[in-house]
């Protein structure tokens, strides 16, 4: 009964959509919009990843080639003749001020230790210190019209 | 399934019409079979399988090569829409809806002892069976795919689906003898 069963389900396959209906629906379905991945990755993803992965792999080719002196890179910011020129220049400009600057304190240094192994100790000298002392005597400062107007003021 | 049908599904996703009409001329006919005995109208049927292919199209970028049939996609996605189908005629139903040929109300005594294997009666049957009972004969007895195929479709195991297909026969054969189906 079962084998019958079964023959008469097989039977079932022969319902079939008509042939009309067929030609319609598939012409209305590939009318409508095309599938969205197709254009998001044909039209902007691929492009997109092609372009970075070639401009990646263009700076790394770049950067091994002037790693190896390959190709020495002629942007002047870059160029390592050109730093190297720069820092040898400042080096010499380092050397000739130091040049100016040691002989002049040379000079000073000099004539204080001559002056000071000629004199000894005269800044100490017992007369320079009276002089000195004698100029700041308050002495000095008094003014006699005052101490005069002073005295009759008093009387 | 199609000769060459990983390269024509290749071509499809990209785009090609001719493509997908291939699919569409090998799968069509069977993907209206299993919407019609579900639904059991030809212009819903009509309706259902339009709108299963149409999606197909407008989706076939989400169709991954699984080790399993195009099929079993596009019977998932005919599931679906059959069950959306119903859910919008949930509200709709009303007792005109209701056919009691379905379950041999008026078949006599005579008619109900004897196995009526009419195909009509067979519809009818096959109308009155679960929808899961219904998936299984039709992909397993009318379609003839395999046990493979058919747990693939159904999301299911093979031992799930060799039980659900035992317990399908059973069914149709009670309600092809007029009883209520267990």
């Amino acid at each position: 009964m079962k084998d019958q069963l079964l023959e008469e389900l097989k039977k079932l396959k022969g319902i079939t959509p008509s042939e009309e209906y067929r030609q319609t629906s598939l012409r209305l379905i590939l009318a409508s919009r095309k599938p969205a991945t197709v254009k998001t990755s044909s039209s902007f993803t691929l492009p997109f990843f092609r372009i970075s992965g070639l401009v990646a792999v263009l700076g790394i080719v770049l950067l091994i080639a002037a790693q190896k002196n390959e190709v020495p890179l002629k942007l002047a910011g870059l160029d390592e003749g050109s730093l190297r020129a720069e820092a040898k220049e400042l080096e010499l400009t380092l050397k000739l001020a130091e040049v100016t600057y040691n002989p002049a304190k040379n000079n000073v240094a000099t004539t204080a230790l001559q002056e000071a192994a000629q004199n000894d100790t005269g800044h100490l000298n017992t007369a320079v210190i009276k002089k000195e002392a004698a100029d700041l005597s308050p002495k000095q400062y008094i003014n006699e019209d005052i101490d005069k107007a002073l005295d009759e003021a008093s009387k | 399934m199609l000769d060459g049908e990983e390269q024509i599904i290749a071509r499809a996703i990209r785009g090609e019409s001719s493509a997908f009409g291939s699919l569409y001329g090998n799968y069509q006919p069977q993907i209206y079979r299993f919407v019609y005995l579900k639904v059991s109208h030809r212009e819903e049927a009509e309706d259902l399988t339009h709108q299963v292919f149409l999606s197909a199209w407008q989706n076939i970028h989400t169709y991954r090569e699984q080790g399993y049939p195009f099929s079993s996609w596009l019977y998932q996605i005919a599931r679906n829409k059959v069950i959306d189908f119903y859910r919008a005629k949930k509200n709709e139903s009303s007792l005109d809806a209701f056919d009691p040929d379905a379950f041999g109300e008026k078949e006599t005594v005579t008619e109900r002892t004897e196995l009526s294997l009419g195909l009509e009666h067979l519809k009818k049957a096959l109308r009155g069976m679960r929808p899961e009972y219904q998936e299984i004969i039709v992909l397993r007895f009318v379609e003839e795919l395999s046990l493979k195929e058919v747990a693939n479709t159904l999301a299911k195991t093979e031992g799930a689906v060799k039980l659900l297909q035992h317990r399908a026969i059973k069914n149709l054969r009670a309600l092809l003898k007029g009883s209520r189906p267990s």
